[in-house]
Parts: C-alpha cells; structure tokens; sequence
C-alpha cells in the first residue's frame, strides 16, 4: 500500500523542536564534530599512509607500468605494441654501460627511451628534457655530482661507454637532468637520444646480444592495461594472441602487500575507531537520552494527538539526522587536517623509508561520514524507542499536581537525613546513572591506563640499547657500510682509544673488539638448514650455499668489563651469566640465530664451540637473545650466523685480525662540559669517526615520545571529557527535569539551603561510586593490562602512578559541586510559585 | 478511457524495458572491454541480463497485482462505506485508511444532514396543522357572530353593509386557509392520493355540482361532451376539486351570458379534459406564470382571489400523475386542458 | 448503531491488597450525535474512563467498541492512527504543543495523516473561536481561555466523529466557561459529532443531552438532562 505523505509534518516538528533546544543541539553537534572528527583524521592518516606505501614501492619498483616485455627486436615490439588490450606503451632500448671510473661501484646503465617511459618511471625533470642531438645525454643529479658536472644545460659530460664490449669515449652534453630518487638503487641510469642509437647501436644485431647477454639494441616494451586486474594473465594472452615468446614482468608494486591487504595491519585502526565511535555513541545517546527523557510531556502530548511510534521515532531520527549534516562537514574538514598533522608524525618513527603523500581520496571522507552516521545513528535509535514507547496518559498526567506533589511529600517524611534523601532520588533512576558511572569511569580508567603506560616508558632503557655510556666512538665504515674493509684505512685505532681515555674527565673507556669468522656446521644444524634451503626460492638462494660449504658466519665480539652491566637478565635464552666466571676467558655468550621468521639456538650451555683456525675452544656458559647488547654490536645479522661475545682481557684482543667496533666513553659528570668540548675536538681531527653522545640519541628518542605522548594523552584527553560532559549533562538535566518537585519540596519547607546541600550529596555520591569503581576495578584494569603491555614493549619498565587518577576524584567533586550550584542558582531565580506553574 | 490508459502503461514499460536493457548492455559491454572480451566474463554477464530481465518482469507483475489489489480495495472501501460496514482498511498509516476514513465521515455527514432536513419537513407538518386546527375555531365564531348580528333588526343601511361584508371576508379568509393547508400538505407529501380508475364522466358532474348555481345565477351555460365509458386513473375527490378550481374561474372570468364547454377525449397515455370558457382570457406572456404560487394576472387585479387555485390544481394533477395545460386568446377566452393517467398507463 | 460501546470495562491498578478499582464494571452506550457528560468527583474514575475511551490507555478488561472497532484488539500504531482520525481530545491543561503556533498546533493531526487541511473549514473554525488575530502566536502567549480555545479547534479540525473533554473548563472563569462550551457544542453539532465530557461541575453537565454519574469507578446513576437534542436524532 501507500504509505500516507507525512513526512512533512513529521519533518516540521522535528525542526521546530530542534529550535526549540539550542544548548542541546549545540552539544550533539559538538559530539558528532569531535566523532568525526576523530574519525575522518584515522581515515586520513590511514589512506595516506597506504597510499605513500604505494607511491614508494613503485618508486622502488622503478615505475608505475602494469607489467614489461623484455629483450625485444624492434619488429618483435612493433607487434606487440598493436595488441588492442595494450591501452599505453613505453618503449626503453638498451644501449651499454658507462664504464668511468667514478661508477666502479655503482654501475650505470644506458638507455634510450620515450617520453612515455620517462614519465611512467618517474623521471622528472628539473631542468631540460630528453636528448634529440646525437651527443645528448639525460642523467641524474647523483651521478652528475659523482661526475663533477655542473648542474646546467648543456654542460659538457664525458663518458666512457661499453656498447657491446666495444668501449667508446664521447664529451655529450647535458641536455637535462633530474633529481636522483633516494628509493632507487644507486644504479643510475642514463639516457641518449635515438640518434646516438642510429649511429653506434643500430647495427647491433639483438638476437645475437641476447644470447651473448648483454642485451644491447633490445627493447623493452613498458605496457599499461585497463586495469591492475591480473597482470600475469594479460600479459600472457597478448603474447599468445601474437605467438612471441619473450620474458615478461610484472610490476610487483601492484601485487605487493599493502596495508590493507592484511587485516592484522588494520586491526589497530579499527580498534580505534570502535572505540571512537563507543565513545561519540555514550556521549550522543547520553544528551537525546536526557533531552527525551526531560521532553516526555512533548513526545507524549504528541503521541495522544496522533503521533505514531513510529513516527515519534522519526521525529528523534530527524533531529539527529539535521544535527549530523550541520556537524559532519566541520568534523570532516577538521579531521582531515588533524590527520594530515599527524602523518608526518607517525611516519617518523616507522621503519619505512617514505615520501609522506597526503590522499585525497573521495573515501576517506565517505567512510568517516559513514561511520559517524552509524554512531550518530545508532545513539539516536533508543532514545526514539523510549520517546515511541511513551503511554499518552503518562503525559497527560504529568500536568496533574497534586500526584508527584504527594510523591515528594512522602520522601520527604520517609528519610529526613538530606543525605539518605540524596541517595533515594539517585537510585530512583537506576539506569540513567550506572550509564553515567559507566561513561565518567570508561573515560578515567583508560586515561588512568594510557597514563600509566606513557609514564611507565623508561629513555634510559631505550637507550642503553645504543648507548651504554656517555660517548660512543665509532668509525665510518662500520657504521655506513656493511662489512670489513681493509684495516689500513680504519679510523678507531688503539691509538685514537687510547687519546680518548686520556682525556680529562674520561672515567673509563669500554672498548669492543669485532672480527667475523667462520664456524663449521654441525649435523644437528644441517638437519635444522636442510628443509629450509628446500622452501628457499632458487633466484634468491639462502640457505643452499651456506650448506655446500658447510660454513656459518660468526660475529666474534670482545667486551670490556663495563658492557656486563648492559646485559639485562631479560636478555638471557638460557643460562646463567656469571660476571667472575665469564672473566676468565674461557666462557663465551652465543646468541641465538635467525631462521627465516624465527630465532633459534644452535647451542646449550655447557656445549663447547670453536671457530675459525684458531683451534682453540671456548664453553657456553650462556645462551643469549639476538638483539642482547645491540649496541655493542654492528647493525647487520648474519643468515643463520651466530654472535659469539668474549671478554676482552686486558685491553687486549686475543682474536687475530679484530678491530675496534667502538669504543663507548663514561664521563665525570662535574667535568661532562670541558670533556664534551675534548672528546668533540678529538674525533673531528681524525678522519671516518663517528662520535655520537648519549644526548643525541636522547633528541632522537624524546621525539617519538612527544609523538606518543601527544597521541595518547589526547585521546584519553577526549575520552575523559566525553565522561566529565556526560557527568555534566546528567547531573544539569537532572536538577532541570525535577524543578517542579524542588518547588513543591520548598513550597511544604525544605529551605533553598537545604536543597542545595541534597543535590550537592547527590553529585558527590556519584563521585565516590566513581572513585570506587577506579579504585577497585581501575586499578586492576590498569595494572593488569598495562603490565603486560608494558613488559612486551622494549623500552617500557612497568611504573604504577597512581596520584593522576587520585587527583582526578577531588577534581570532579568540585566540578560537581561547582555545577550543582550553578545549576540550581539557575533554577532558583523564579519564585516558588512560577515553578509550581511552569509544569502545567 | 480504459483503453488509453492501457496504451499509456505499454508505452511508459517499452521506455522504462529499453532504458534498463541498453543500460546492462551497456555495463556488460563496458565490463568487457575493460576485461579484454575474455569468454570467460561473458556467460556471468548474460545471465545477468537474463536474470535482471526476469527480475524486472517479476517487478512489474507484482506492481500491475499490486495495482489491481488497490483498486479491488477502493472498490470494498466505497462498498462498506454506503452500507455502514466495518472499516476494511481498519486504522493504518497508509493513504487508503486515510481515504477510507473521509469517505466514511463523509458519508456519516450526508446521512446525518438527510436526517436534520426530514425533521425539519415534519416540524412544517406540525406547524400547518397547528394553524389549521388554531384558527378553526375563532373563524367559525367570527362567521357565527356576524350572522347573528345580521339577523339583528333595526341596523342602519351602512352597518348591515359593513355585516356584510364581515361575513364575506370571514368566508374568504377560512377558504384561503383551506387552501393554504391543502397547499402545503399537498407540497410536503401530506395528502396521499388514492388514484384509482375512475369513471371521468361522475368525476366531472361532481366538480359541477359545486358550481352549478353561481353559474346558473350568472346566466353561463356549461355543456359537457363525455363518453360516459371513459375511466382514467385518478383520485376522483382530489381531481374534482381541480375541475372545480377550473371552472371556478371560468365562470369568474366569463360576462354573463357567456359558456364553458367541457370536452373528453382518450388518449393512449392520457385522458385529456379541456374545459373552454369565453371569459376575459390571459395574455401570452403570463400564461406560463398562472400555475404559480400567489401569482395573478394583471387584469384580473379587480376580482376577488389569492392566486391560489391553479397552483393547486397542478399540484394535485402532477401528485397523481397527470399535468394540466392552458391555451389561451385575451378577450375571447380561456381553454384549460387537463390530463389524467390512462387506465393502463397506471401500472407502469 | 452506537458509536461508542463499553463493555463491562475494567481497570484496576496494583495487585493482592492494594488493587485499586479504578473503573469497577462500567457499562455505557452512546449514540452518534449525543452530548454526553461524565460527572464524578476527583478520583471516582471518571478521568480513567475518558482516557479508556480514547484509548490512551488499555483496559485490565472489558472491551472499548468505538463505530464498530474494539480499540483495544489493535496494536499502539494502529490506536495512535484511530486517535488521530477519530477522536479529538480538549484537555483541561490544554495540552497544547508549546514549540507550535496556534495554526500549526491545529493542523498537526491532519498533516500527522499525510492530509491537507481543509481551509475554509479551519477558517470557518478560527473565526468561530475568535482566534483570527492569534494564529501566529506561541500558545505560551495566550491567556487560558484562548488557549483552551485553540484546544478545541486542534480536536475538532480534523472533523473527528468523537470529542472527549476532560474538565475542558476546569481552568476558566465562568463567564468563558460557558462561551468555550457553546462554542464547543454547536461546532460539533454541525458536523454530527459525539461529545463526551467530564466535569465536576454540575451547572456545566447541564448542557449535556445525558449526564453519567461515576463513584468509585461505577456508574450510579444515568438521567437525561435538558438538553434539546432529544428524541429526534437517537434513531
């Protein structure tokens, strides 16, 4: 059938009573504002996040091609490039290698490409474009620089390039140049112009390079499709709609991981927002609930005159639908803001290495807005039941006098005592309080956790994992590169230790000597290699060649006595770490080794274990953690290595070919300045040291703390208002919806004074419920669960503080008193009679 | 009309089935260059066609039920309206309960304003025989009174004419409140005809009867030309009084020595009675105005009456089912032409 | 046929002992087109009964046949819609809603019914009422006759075939009390409507056609007033 039009006047009287309660509605907006807002900024940061993901790994992956046909003849890659599926195409030609002494190490590769792949590879240009003249030549800024050329237009680069195996030395001119992208490998690449091709690499016969592999004259044609969908698949059916066979790629960046691809990853996100909107829901539902409950006469009145339940409800829904749009797009733009504030933040203590990108995308804010209705929503449906479910005659009674005039007088004669009477009208609505004990509570506890937890974060834990002194000296080398060089060059010499401990206001160095070594496999490690070298995937072997030769890696470490305190008993896998015993030289620490996923040891204590040639053979006297003493070790593991950490005798090494890793300095703290200015002087006079004091890690450390902190105490900031609000509302709307029966209790006696005192008591005694739910419940919470937070974070020590919630209690007590009397100052200012009236 | 509408609704489903048909091809075939015209896409999609062109035929099936329920419910709401039934769509937020419950205020209103009038008709009832029986009594004693005072000797010539014409007012009075009730018992149904067929020819002789002797004093000659077998379905009390109303006036308006003739002739449908005078005769223009209530002719302003008469001979005749007629040339007389139902018309 | 028949209505509050019989068996026909008023003194049930009758509330038991319909066999949604269409309320506090101007407050139930309000009608009534230059105020700025006044009209706008008062004049002087009530009847007159009033006021129920006496949730005692609608419409 056809539903009746009302909704134009259901619409009406949801408008008119929307006006009709302006500081109610300013609240609701102020709640769906904030849960937007909160809301849109998770979105925003989210997205964001995902998206410079993104950006980065095709970065990394070196362009934004869905998928490449490799080593293709010109012919070859003019039949491909007609395929009708192919919707865009870039075309790259290999030309040879740029052998000038300058990029021994890093090779660059010469190519000759199209405007297209350029702009798909994120070649972009800061001055110039790509070559037309035959001695035109595109490169980075890195390999400009490397070159010495300056950064102008037609600078003159001289190269050597190997076409072939045929070498040719050529003064090119820069005809432009782009900024070298700190993702990419280091492989630079150069581009020519395809009269440079015509000349030198025409000739070159591709079939014949791809056998020889040089791949010299062959093309590589970079195609787009319609979409990202199964790029594998695409590529193969072009190849057989035109019977080529050549090797194909698949951009991985398309495929790879990003952060939705795995729930876990979101489950943080999500969390957060359930929270949110718990949050908003209390705070929403807590004001219509109030604003229903004190307008029953309303929503009564109107249900006797022939408003149905169902649209009652309506009317609620209205409301808040109303209130929505006006508070949505304020809490979206503001939270879009906020999140693009806290993205900078959040990627800087990532591990990833990213461009920040800030999104964009339509769906963060249509997610944020749906979630918020879900929340707006939801906070409104029970309200509109409660006000659906109103008896008419409910209503209409309420105009009768004489009824609660004579429901007040029997309490008052029942309990005389304004305390007990306090606690009789509180527990007259049950619900409406364990609601606001619930919210007030919910927020306290989780700013009592969050706080615990901040507080419970220890810098010097975190930094006694790089630093275990003051100073630490360590060299160039070590530290940028990943390996050995040849000791001539090194820079931490004996000789450089021993000036630093020289110095005034040194107490003591702690020196740390490192060489790595081989260690012979034992069958019981074969066997553990053995299934994992078969899993292995062949392009990338790792475990296979560490098995044929039967070797493992070692990471020899001597300690001086000063690093035993760093050992934490946590570190320790297995064993007993005894410092006297350990001192004698024949012991040794062996830390676990890394396979695939999981760490696992080799050894037991107790087990003997010798490396290299030395023939010499040490006991296990424990076995320790990998990431035990980090600080005294170099940044890189070994696959399936172990570290082996010896006591250094003497100052001495007893390992051959060691070098001193670094050398950690304590300093007398009356003399930490003029020794500052020494150690400074020191090191910067010889060449390759790296000098980093406790301080700069500190810097480094006290930013992710203002990171962590400023999130953190936000959010229990906001959780905690959305309680002391609620509290508020509860206890003004309270004092409000009863003004007639103080009335009647003033017009049968009860002094102003009297009155004043009961509703104090009854905003107190919720304060003590609340402080006896945090004190019992709270404190449990906090300590259960922050505890076990607090031991799996590294650098946490679990600290219980317990005067911030403490201080909270007296602080509500006088916000509830300070309310109380505000409110009831409000009320007062009619005369008895008035308020008698005004209900009718 | 019925056929029109149907033609309208095939036109809006041809627009509304090719707008939903390109717009699937459409998706499809966009779907499928997007995908590469794999075969493997095509199957899902023209199932989906299929299946969205069944859901749409369902829909509209539904729709068209839907519509003939609507209509089969209307049809029961105005049903159980005019009969007092119980409401069919009960109390529901839909537009036929709100529909349903107009129609049936509306239809409680008309009942009750049918209701309000038949009481008021019965008050004027009341009312007429009030006034009827109330100034019986006084009238009657009026006339007594004044022919007592006449038979009273020794009344100068003045005062006996003054007696005089107490008496003839009294007279004329008490008829026109005879008439005046007859008039309007006759006009709120009160008089009940008792047509029955009836010998036209005695019907006539007592409408004479009553007239004879003023016509005999003013020297006019009635002559009457009946078939004495002619019956016609009338109330011969009611239809007497007519004829007497007619020839009432025909001798009024006749000079003396003047003559009313009195013709009968059947009909198939009728039985028609044209009473013809010599009398003064109306002018064309009020001949259609004399059967109206109080009207009288300008010339006959010098005699006496209320304009009453014909009126009530109308009313009469159209009560029983007859009609009455005038014919008329000013200054050579007046022919009235009464018809009553035939015999077998009566029955139908 | 009645429009209005109770049935052996019951409604009783609180359990065991303390049952408190607020209507005891009441047993009551009404005929379309009657005026009737319910007289009782406070707490004899009379206000319970109208709101049974209206069906603001349910019966403990018995039956409520409004035109044919047993109002309590319907669901709330159902009752609120019957409200609506059939039943028009005059409350002794008015009870009008506060954030509507006079206009708006009249024509709620009909548009409430997804309706257009009939204009000359609700013309016909605001002049009747003498609430012309009132239409835009707030009811917060009427006095208690105009407000009652404004009642009246919201309960009659929608041509209702039942109006229940309850101490329509319980708040007016005498002089307006006895305005609003002739104003109240010769509307309803007009559109055949049925009247039940409550009243404590016995000069009042004199305007009544019938006049129900209620004591302790009983009737004791039924006459027939002076009324002039008499014989003539109970048919």
């Amino acid at each position: 059938m056809i539903r009746t039009n009302n909704r134009r006047a259901v619409f009406g009287l949801a408008k008119k009573s929307l006006r009709a309660s302006p500081v109610r509605n300013w609240m609701i907006i102020g709640a769906v504002v904030l849960t937007a807002l909160m809301i849109t900024s998770i979105f925003t940061v989210t997205v964001s996040l995902n998206q410079s993901m993104e950006q980065t790994q095709m970065r990394t992956a070196g362009g934004d091609y869905h998928g490449t046909f490799k080593y293709l003849t010109r012919g070859e890659s003019d039949t491909l490039k007609q395929h009708p599926s192919i919707k865009e195409y870039g075309m790259s030609l290999v030309v040879g290698w740029v052998t000038n002494e300058e990029f021994k190490t890093s090779s660059i590769e010469v190519n000759s490409i199209d405007d297209n792949t350029a702009k798909h590879s994120f070649v972009e240009f800061i001055e110039g474009g790509l070559p037309v003249d035959e001695d035109g030549i595109v490169m980075n800024t890195w390999a400009l620089e490397k070159l010495g050329v300056p950064l102008e237009l037609g600078a003159t680069v001289p190269l050597e390039i190997d076409i072939n195996g045929q070498k040719i030395s050529k003064d090119f001119k820069l005809s432009g140049y782009y900024k070298a992208d700190q993702y990419l490998t280091m492989a630079g690449l150069a581009f020519v112009s395809p009269s440079f091709v015509d000349k030198y690499v025409a000739q070159i016969d591709p079939e014949q390079t791809r056998l020889s592999g040089t791949y010299v004259n062959t093309i590589s044609l970079n195609v787009m499709f319609n979409n990202s969908w199964n790029i594998r698949e695409k590529l193969d059916k072009v190849l057989a709609d035109t019977g080529l066979d050549t090797p194909t790629g698949v951009n991985w960046a398309y495929s790879s991981v990003s952060l939705f691809d795995d729930a876990v990853n979101l489950l943080p996100y999500v969390a957060l927002i359930l929270v949110i909107m718990l949050s908003g829901y209390l705070l929403i539902y807590n004001i219509f609930y109030i604003s229903v409950v004190r307008d029953i006469k309303f929503y009564g009145l109107l249900k006797t005159i022939g408003t149905t339940p169902r649209q009652l409800k309506r009317i609620i829904v209205i409301q808040a639908n109303l209130l929505f749009i006006i508070g949505l797009p304020i809490g979206l733009g503001l939270g879009y803001g906020l999140g693009c504030l806290l993205i900078p933040m959040l990627t800087s203590f990532s591990d990833l290495t990213m461009d920040i990108s800030y999104s964009v995308s339509p769906w963060i804010f249509i997610g944020a807005a749906i979630f918020s209705y879900i929340t707006v929503r939801i906070s409104a449906s029970k309200p509109g039941r409660i006000a659906a479910r109103i008896s008419p005659v409910e209503a209409v009674k309420y105009a009768g006098v004489s009824k609660t005039g004579r429901r007040g007088l029997k309490r008052t004669l029942h309990g005389s005592k304004i305390y007990k009477m306090a606690l009789g009208n509180l527990l007259r609505n049950k619900k409406k309080v364990i609601l606001m004990l619930a919210s007030l509570s919910l927020g306290l506890i989780l700013f009592s956790m969050i706080y615990t937890l901040i507080s419970s974060m220890n810098v010097n834990k975190y930094l006694n994992s790089f630093i275990a002194g003051d100073y630490v000296v360590k060299d160039e080398i070590m530290e940028v590169k990943t390996g050995v060089s040849e000791n001539g060059t090194y820079a931490l010499t004996e000789e450089v230790v021993q000036g630093l401990s020289q110095i005034a206001g040194v107490d003591r160095v702690d020196k740390v000597y490192f060489k790595t070594d081989t260690l012979p496999m034992s069958a019981e490690v074969r066997a553990l290699l053995e299934p994992l070298a078969k899993e292995e995937n062949p392009d990338m072997p790792m475990y296979s060649p560490l098995l044929e030769t039967g070797q493992l890696s070692i990471q020899v470490y001597e300690l001086d006595e000063g690093w035993y305190d760093v050992l934490n008993q946590s570190d320790i896998a297995a064993g007993e770490f005894d410092r006297e015993k350990f001192k004698t030289g024949k012991y040794v620490l062996v830390s676990e080794a890394i396979l695939d996923e999981s760490e696992q040891s080799f050894y037991r204590p107790g087990d003997k274990i010798e490396w290299g040639q030395s023939g010499k053979s040490y006991e296990v006297m424990a076995v320790v953690k990998l990431d035990a003493l980090y600080a005294a070790g170099v940044k890189f593991y070994d696959i399936a290595g172990v570290r082996a950490f010896l006591p250094l005798q003497e100052s001495k090494s007893s390992q051959p070919d060691s070098i001193i890793l670094n050398a950690t300095l304590h300093v007398d703290p009356n003399q930490a300045d003029l020794a500052d200015t020494v150690i400074r002087a020191n090191t910067d006079s010889v060449p390759g040291l790296i000098l980093k004091s406790r301080d700069d890690y500190k810097a480094e450390m006290q930013g992710f703390i203002t990171i962590f902190q400023t999130v953190g105490y936000g959010l229990s900031f906001i959780i905690g208002l959305i309680g002391l609000m609620n509290f508020m509302n509860t206890m003004i709307t309270g004092i409000i919806a009863r003004r007639h029966e103080f009335a009647i209790l003033e017009s049968i006696g009860m002094t102003k004074k009297q009155l004043r005192k009961m509703l104090i008591y009854e905003g107190l005694y919720v304060v003590v419920f609340t402080a006896v739910i945090l004190g019992t419940f709270g404190m449990l919470l906090t300590y259960g669960l922050i505890k076990s937070i607090a031991e799996n974070i590294a650098f946490t020590v679990f600290h219980m503080d317990v005067l911030p919630i403490a201080a909270s209690i007296p602080l509500l007590a006088i916000i509830s008193i300070v309310v109380t009397v505000l409110a009831y100052r409000m009320l007062a200012k009619d005369t008895v009679v008035a308020r008698l009236r005004e209900v009718e | 009309m019925r056929s029109a509408d149907a033609g309208h609704f095939n036109r809006s489903y041809i627009i509304f089935a090719v707008t939903a048909l390109s717009l699937v091809l459409g998706y499809t075939g966009w779907m499928m260059s997007i995908t590469g015209q794999a075969e493997r896409y095509l199957w899902p999609s023209v199932l989906f066609v299929f299946l969205f062109a069944l859901i749409c035929v369902l829909w509209l099936g539904v729709m068209r039920r839907r519509m003939a329920n609507i209509v089969d419910t209307l049809d029961q709401i105005v049903e159980g309206a005019i009969r007092g039934q119980a409401r069919v769509t009960g109390y529901s937020e839909t537009n036929l309960s709100s529909l349903e419950n107009k129609l049936i205020r509306y239809i409680d209103l008309s009942f009750h304003h049918e209701r309000k009038i038949e009481a008021e008709k019965n008050k004027i009832k009341e009312l007429i025989s009030d006034i009827s029986h109330q100034t019986k009594t006084p009238l009657s004693n009026i006339v007594l009174y004044s022919q007592l005072l006449a038979e009273q000797s020794g009344l100068e010539g003045d005062t006996q004419q003054w007696v005089k014409q107490i008496r003839t007012q009294a007279d004329k009075l008490d008829w026109l409140i005879q008439s005046l009730i007859k008039m309007s018992r006759l006009e709120t149904g009160i008089i009940a005809m008792h047509p029955d067929s009836t010998s036209v020819i005695d019907t006539i002789t007592r409408g004479i009867s009553q007239i004879y002797r003023q016509a005999e004093q003013k020297g006019i000659s009635i002559t009457i030309d009946c078939d004495t077998a002619i019956h016609a379905h009338h109330d011969p009390k009611w239809t007497s009084e007519v004829l007497f109303n007619l020839l009432d006036n025909a001798v009024k308006y006749s000079e003396p020595g003047g003559r009313i003739h009195i013709s009968v002739a059947a009909y198939e449908l009728f039985v028609r009675i044209d009473i013809a005078d010599t009398g003064i005769g109306i002018e064309e223009d009020e001949l259609h105005s004399v059967f109206k209530r109080f009207y009288r002719c300008k010339r006959t302003a010098s005699f006496e009456g209320v304009g009453i008469g014909l009126y009530l001979a109308r009313e009469i005749l159209s009560a029983q089912g007859g009609y009455i007629k005038a014919a008329s040339k000013p200054g050579q007389g007046t022919t009235f032409s009464v018809f009553l139902l035939a015999d077998g018309q009566a029955k139908v | 046929m009645p429009i209005l028949q109770i049935d052996h209505l019951k409604k009783y509050y609180g359990k065991g002992n303390m049952t408190v019989k607020a209507l005891d068996d009441v047993s009551l026909t009404v005929e379309q087109g009657e005026f009737v008023a319910i007289v009782g003194t406070s707490g004899s049930g009379k206000s319970t009964l109208l709101h049974m009758l209206g069906g603001l509330d349910r019966a403990t038991e018995g039956k409520v046949i409004v035109d044919g319909n047993d109002i309590f066999a319907m669901n709330d949604e159902n009752l609120t819609i019957f409200r609506r269409r059939s039943v028009g309320f005059v409350f002794q506090s008015y009870n009008l809603i506060p954030i509507l101007n006079v206009y708006e407050n009249m024509v709620l139930p009909i548009e409430l019914d997804g309706a257009t309000a009939d204009q000359e009608y609700l013309e016909l009534l605001i002049s009747t009422l003498g609430l012309k230059e009132k239409v835009h105020n707030l009811p917060s700025n009427l006095s208690g006759g105009q407000q009652q006044r404004v009642a009246i009209a919201r309960a009659l706008a929608t041509k209702p075939s039942i109006v229940l008062a309850d101490e329509p004049t319980g708040n007016l002087d005498s002089k307006t009390s006895q305005e609003v009530l002739i104003l109240l009847k010769q509307l309803s007159e007009k559109f055949n409507q049925t009247i039940v009033m409550i009243t404590h006021n016995e000069e009042i129920a004199q305007t009544a056609d019938r006049i129900i006496r209620i004591e302790d949730g009983r009737i004791v005692n039924e006459s027939e007033a002076a009324g002039v609608r008499g014989s003539g419409v109970r048919s």
